[in-house]
């Protein structure tokens, strides 16, 4: 099952959230939802879908990088 | 609608993680993109080899219903919306007659955004759909899905609205 990989909120400026990933920078647009600063977060076509769980999203990059 | 456009639009949204996973590079990633956003077939041999994960469990559902062909937009249909999340819900044992499992430590709310829900078109911007399905809200690209209005009721696959349903 394709899961994706979430990304860490490193800014926000406006609606947009530049999201890194630790290889690479991304931006996604905020349309609903309250995100902040840190915030561990999936963007898909370019909008922020979902924020994840801290400790979740800990957990799985630490079980992806295995 | 004919079985490779139907499948590109349900497992498009994976391709984002197949790539961030290196599975594809980014001049597929672009193909992939631009033939599922202009409606044209990628050949099932290509799907076959970049989405194995769900071509193992369409192919099992069809050996399942005792049908011979799997590729087919009733089985493309039966997969992603029922047997699909069925899976992510660990209502079903994934051994090898269901096909290729599902990583039991995955994070519940990503299971949940990758479930294929049925959702309602609750706002519309220029690139974007917000959708309701419960309880929940989430915002949707547009782009497979490019002529829906409010009201409509799409189904979702990640962040993505996959097809209009009558």
């Amino acid at each position: 099952m394709c899961l994706a990989i979430p990304g860490k909120i490193k800014e926000i400026k406006n609606d947009k959230a530049i999201v890194d990933y630790g290889f690479e920078k991304r931006e996604g647009k905020i349309v609903i939802g309250n995100y902040k600063k840190g915030d561990f977060v999936i963007i898909q076509g370019g909008l922020v879908i979902e924020k994840i769980p801290d400790q979740q999203a800990k957990d799985w990059l630490k079980a992806f990088q295995k | 609608m004919n079985p490779e456009i139907l499948f590109l639009k349900y497992a498009f949204p994976c391709s984002f993680v197949l790539q961030q996973r290196g599975e594809i590079n980014q001049d597929m990633f672009e193909y992939l993109e631009r033939a599922v956003t202009q409606n044209e077939p990628v050949p099932q041999v290509v799907l076959e080899k970049i989405y194995f994960r769900a071509f193992s469990r369409i192919k099992a559902l069809a050996r399942e219903l005792g049908q011979s062909e799997y590729f087919t937009e009733d089985m493309i249909r039966r997969y992603f919306t029922i047997r699909h999340n069925e899976l992510l819900d660990g209502k079903l044992t994934t051994n090898k007659d269901k096909g290729l499992d599902i990583d039991p430590k995955a994070p519940p709310v990503l299971k949940q955004l990758c479930k294929v829900h049925t959702a309602e078109i609750i706002e519309a911007g220029s690139d974007f759909y917000v959708v309701q399905f419960g309880e929940k809200k989430r915002p949707v690209s547009r782009k497979l899905v490019p002529d829906a209005s409010i009201g409509d009721k799409v189904t979702i696959h990640y962040g993505y609205a996959v097809e209009r349903v009558v």
